[in-house]
């Protein structure tokens, strides 16, 4: 691990910056800071976001206006039944002049790529993505191209019309570090809304506050937040007790223990903690969690949800008193 | 937590009241002995340790069960440490225990009720049976909430002494008992309803603290109701089952009733009065005799075979009770010094006898009526039919001898008429008879040695039971006399008959004499006699000193044997009764003396009951009481000093001590909450600080207390960091004083019951804190229920 920096100046910049970005989105998105800080927080984390909600409700305007407050390459892709996997990596073309076959770069080479509406694309263009989430990397005709960092999918998907749609497979779910709902806006936020969006467009007056070298400094900062065992133990503890669960068909894996871990230290750091905390893991166990559970078919057929279930299983897990790590 | 104070605040009314109330019906068996106050005081102590023992258990964390189990073991203790005493030495101790029932248990079956206060006392059988009814009204009121059942209980208490005795008990005793059960039903139905909910209406300040919860006149009616129409129910049970009868182990003897005696033959009489079961005062006296014991009804002289008879008796004009009598006529010498005591004895109504009682040796006699004196016997015997003792009163002059034991040693023989009547012995008498008494008085060198040795035989060797066949013919002697099982065995009458017959077969003259042993003093000079104390004993004659008494029968009912026949032999300094010299010091038997100090034990120098105080059983209670109060400091003092050392210590003590303040309030504390979670959640049980003692339902809540909120999220503060953080100082004592602000808060927010029970129980010593703890512990081993799904990306 590498050694301690100058941890009071890097978590001011950090706090300053994220309040800057969230202040920027708040503009666009009325009434939703949990949902601005987990998109800022997975951000931070080095994750993915998949934002999932009825229509209208501001999905794409959350992730647009993430992506424009920051001053880096953003690319949209709007994934239809026809997309081809090669619109999303890219394709190699075979130049006459030069005689040489050139890649032109997919929707995916981008420091942030959303990727709208993603369950109406088929399978195999769904899959393609995956490889570029997890490694950041695209490897088109045994050529490996590089993403540059920072990367980030925000991908949306309707819950309803699922005519004509493909599921996201758990293997892809599992590669989203958080999943989020934005929910109807209250009554003020929604009035309030009215009065901005009717005048003029605020996603287009939006201005970048910050760039992607800067992020970059940001995420560096994340990864210095320390993590005790005792933490490392209770997320483990977590993921592991709902593996055990037996109202869940499958529990959370590995990597959802790493993603819990990684959001925690971002959560940390965007609260000015140089540490994290149970309460860290706690408050973001249900986002980065309960998308990649499956209940068995006991429990939903007794009506159990997975929150409901994820919550019975935190409850029962005790938070480990701790010794200094 | 709430709930288990306020049922322990509910719990402790109910059960004194229960104890008090089963105290009081114990009143009812004041009439199983002269000496109540024997087992109604220890059972007064018993009935403090009951309910409180009670209350602190059922305060405590144990099943219910093991609380009953746990209470009734206290009990058995404490009743065990009262009877048999030291607890260091609990051979020693439970074989005085046994002891002390056996002969609680012998003294039960031997004399009717009341036990007369001169025999081993039967608190040692009462003791237990009220520690036994002490402790299930409890259960069945406190423990079980069942206070009907526990009427039930206190009825059988009640209906005891009515079985047993055959009389009713006071109306004070009855008063006491029903009111105590109104109160019980009261308690009890009020709980039940208070259990409902809090008083509408009400603020929290001016609800009840006593648990009285009951508000309405509506609700106090009901309760009342039902208290009262047990108490009928209890009134009228035994009325409507008069066949109730619980004497199954046959103790009092058998009962009796009526309140008149007739006298017309003593021996009979006296048979038949012993064998009642009520003592029924007949004579009161008044003298200046500070020991006016054995008045003599009647003397049988003639043994037949069958029976003691008194004779035949010629009535000869001028013998009649109106002055000065004879000396000569009593057989006794000038040389034998007296003690004269004025008598005045009134008989009661109900006293119907032909015999006057007098004392003997008298010189005076005085009564109203036709009364004749024997010159041999010198009894007194009605010459008419109209003439009895029916409320008489006479007057007499005891001349009380001091008898000489060196003199009736050195004796002469009786004159050869009354040596021939009084050692007359119908043929038909068994030989064995005589050898026996040979056998006994063996190697004597005096007749009044052979007596001596008699008199021994007789006290150690037989026991005094009043269940054996009547009667003291030469049947009834062989088999009091006989060795054989259920021989042996007997009371006054067989004892004086054996004797005498035996001193007869020895030529000595001997007669029994019947009348009273010795009389309860009820005020100063004087005396009631009753018929329980009605007695046989025997009179031998030796010249110089006349008819002098023996006493045979035990000490158990009799105390000492006369003192001249356990008295070392003293030759009296008149040189006119110097005599041929022989006697030498008289062997005094061991179980004499023993008997001297049972008597010494029940009976003083003036008949009345000795006022011993149990030291040993007050100083063993004190002690236990000493150790079950150290016992229940030391929770206390642990947990003090535990706080005292965890506030020197660093964050995760003071987290500790936290902790564990919470859990002794009863404020949950789950293993599944962050430090931040929880101080937020801790912060709810806050409570301003109050101006005066703690409130009942003190308030609580956040912002009451800003200060140790803000001390509060200190110590979360440093704990996160100690726990979580990469580098933090945790410089001990540092938060002392934040986390004795948050106790203080704690305390303020807290019931005062639950400050009471932190002081004497904290839970947190007793593993308060591990049950929320378990959940981690009782962790299933590692078993995945879905796995190896490999994420393949293509």
């Amino acid at each position: 691990m590498p050694g301690p920096v100058s941890q009071g100046a890097d978590l001011d910049t950090l706090s300053r910056v994220v309040e800057k970005v969230r202040g920027n989105i708040k503009r666009v998105i009325e009434g939703k800071p949990d949902v601005i800080s987990s998109a800022i927080t997975v951000l931070l984390a080095e994750g993915h976001l998949l934002i999932e909600d009825v229509p209208g409700v501001g999905k794409t305007m959350l992730a647009k206006s993430l992506a424009r407050s920051i001053d880096c390459s953003v690319r949209r892709i709007q994934f239809t039944p026809d997309l081809l996997p090669s619109d999303v990596t890219g394709v190699s073309v075979y130049n006459q002049e030069s005689r040489e076959f050139e890649f032109r770069p997919g929707g995916v080479f981008a420091n942030i790529v959303v990727g709208d509406e993603i369950n109406r694309a088929s399978p195999k263009t769904q899959s393609a993505l995956l490889e570029c989430m997890e490694e950041r990397q695209v490897t088109v005709d045994n050529t490996t191209y590089s993403l540059e960092a920072p990367f980030m999918v925000i991908a949306t998907q309707n819950p309803i019309e699922m005519e004509g749609t493909y599921a996201l497979p758990e293997a892809q779910r599992d590669r989203f570090m958080v999943r989020l709902s934005v929910g109807y806006p209250v009554e003020a936020a929604e009035i309030a809304m009215l009065d901005s969006h009717t005048m003029s467009s605020p996603l287009e007056d939006l201005e970048p506050v910050t760039d992607a070298v800067e992020i970059r400094k940001l995420i560096e900062i994340v990864t210095q937040v320390h993590v005790s065992q005792a933490v490392q133990r209770y997320t483990v503890a977590l993921t592991g007790a709902s593996r055990r669960s037996s109202e869940l068909a499958l529990g959370a894996s590995p990597r959802a223990s790493l993603h819990l871990v990684r959001a925690a230290k971002a959560s940390a750091a965007i609260q000015g903690r140089d540490y994290v905390l149970p309460d860290d893991v706690l408050g973001l166990a249900s986002s980065v969690l309960t998308h990649r559970l499956l209940p068995s078919v006991e429990a939903a057929m007794g009506g159990r949800t997975t929150q409901s279930i994820l919550e019975s299983i935190v409850s029962s897990v005790p938070v480990p008193e701790g010794t200094r790590a | 937590m709430s709930g288990m104070s306020a049922d322990a605040r509910r719990d402790l009314p109910l059960a004194l009241v229960a104890a008090a109330t089963t105290w009081f019906t114990m009143l009812s068996w004041q009439g199983f002995s002269d000496l109540w106050g024997r087992f109604l005081g220890p059972l007064m102590f018993v009935a403090i340790v009951v309910p409180v023992a009670g209350a602190l258990l059922r305060a405590a964390p144990v099943p219910r069960r093991l609380g009953v189990l746990i209470h009734v073991l206290v009990v058995a203790a404490l009743v065990w440490l009262m009877l048999g005493g030291s607890p260091f030495h609990p051979f020693s101790s439970t074989q005085a225990l046994a002891t002390r029932v056996g002969d609680g248990w012998l003294s039960a079956q031997t004399y009717t009720a009341p036990i007369p206060q001169t025999v081993p006392s039967i608190a040692p059988l009462l003791i237990p049976c009220g520690a036994l009814a002490l402790v299930a009204v409890d259960v069945l009121a406190c423990w079980l909430r069942r206070v009907p059942l526990a009427g039930l209980a206190l009825l059988a208490v009640y209906c005891v002494p009515i079985s047993v005795i055959g009389n009713g008990v006071s109306k004070i005793v009855f008063l006491l008992a029903a009111a105590g059960f109104l109160v019980m039903m009261f308690l009890h139905e009020s709980a039940h309803i208070t259990r409902w909910g809090r008083p509408l209406g009400g603020s929290g300040k001016a609800s009840d603290p006593n648990g009285f919860g009951v508000r309405t006149g509506a609700s106090k009616t009901s309760a009342s109701t039902v208290g009262a129409a047990s108490v009928v129910l209890a009134v009228f049970l035994p009325i409507v089952i008069p066949t109730l009868h619980l004497d199954g182990l046959g103790l009092f003897g058998p009962g009796g009733n009526g309140n008149g005696i007739k006298v017309v033959n003593p021996i009979v009489d006296m048979r038949r009065n012993l064998h009642q079961g009520r003592d029924i005062p007949l004579l009161t006296v008044k003298t200046d005799d500070p020991d006016p014991s054995y008045l003599r009804l009647g003397v049988l002289t003639v043994f037949n075979g069958v029976e003691w008879t008194s004779g035949d008796r010629a009535i000869i004009p001028g013998q009649t009770a109106n002055g000065l009598l004879p000396y000569s006529e009593q057989g006794l010498s000038g040389s034998v010094p007296t003690d004269p005591h004025n008598y005045t004895i009134t008989a009661t109504t109900g006293f119907d006898s032909r015999w006057l009682p007098t004392m003997f040796p008298a010189s005076s006699v005085t009564a109203p009526g036709d009364w004749h004196w024997d010159g041999t016997t010198m009894d007194f015997l009605a010459s008419n039919d109209s003439t009895n003792t029916a409320g008489l009163t006479w007057n007499l002059v005891a001349d009380k001898p001091q008898y000489s034991n060196f003199e009736m040693i050195n004796s002469l023989t009786a004159p050869l008429q009354l040596q021939q009547q009084y050692t007359a012995l119908p043929t038909t008498l068994p030989k064995y008879v005589g050898q026996l008494a040979e056998q006994v008085t063996k190697g004597s060198h005096s007749r009044f040695e052979q007596l001596v040795r008699l008199q021994d035989w007789f006290r150690t060797n037989f026991r005094y039971s009043l269940k054996t066949p009547a009667g003291d013919g030469s049947d009834a002697l062989m088999r009091f006399l006989a060795p054989a099982k259920g021989g042996r065995v007997g009371y006054c009458e067989q004892f004086a008959s054996a004797f005498a017959v035996m001193a007869r077969t020895l030529h000595i003259p001997a007669r029994v004499a019947v009348g009273f042993l010795s009389p309860q003093k009820t005020g100063k000079g004087t005396y009631v006699f009753s018929s329980h104390d009605m007695h046989a004993w025997p009179e031998v004659y030796f010249r110089g000193s006349g008819w002098v008494k023996f006493e045979p029968t035990p000490a158990v009912r009799t105390g000492a044997a006369p003192t001249y026949t356990t008295a070392a032999v003293v030759k009296p300094h008149n040189p006119k009764n110097t005599g041929p010299s022989g006697g030498g010091r008289l062997t005094t038997d061991p179980a004499s003396a023993s008997a001297s100090k049972v008597h010494d034990k029940n009976v003083d120098s003036t008949g009345t009951s000795s006022s011993h105080f149990p030291w040993t059983t007050v100083v063993l209670v004190v002690l236990v009481l000493a150790v079950l109060v150290a016992v229940c400091f030391i929770p206390g003092v642990v947990r003090r000093r535990r706080r005292r050392r965890r506030l020197e210590g660093g964050a995760e003590d003071a987290w500790l001590e936290l902790r564990d303040t919470a859990v002794d309030l009863g404020v949950a504390w789950p293993v599944s909450r962050s430090p931040h979670e929880t101080g937020y959640l801790l912060s709810a049980w806050f409570g301003p600080e109050p101006d005066g003692a703690p409130l009942v339902r003190p308030p609580r809540g956040r912002g009451l207390d800003p200060r140790a909120e803000g001390a509060l999220d200190r110590i979360v503060l440093l704990v996160e960091r100690v726990r979580y953080a990469r580098y933090a100082d945790d410089p001990p004592g540092l938060l002392a004083e934040d986390v004795e602000a948050c106790i203080a808060a704690l305390q303020h927010g807290s019931t005062r019951s639950s400050l009471r029970r932190v002081q004497w129980f904290p839970r947190s010593l007793f593993g308060g804190h591990r049950a929320a703890a378990r959940a981690e512990l009782d962790r299933e081993p590692e078993s995945v229920s879905a796995g190896g799904v490999v994420d393949h990306v293509g």
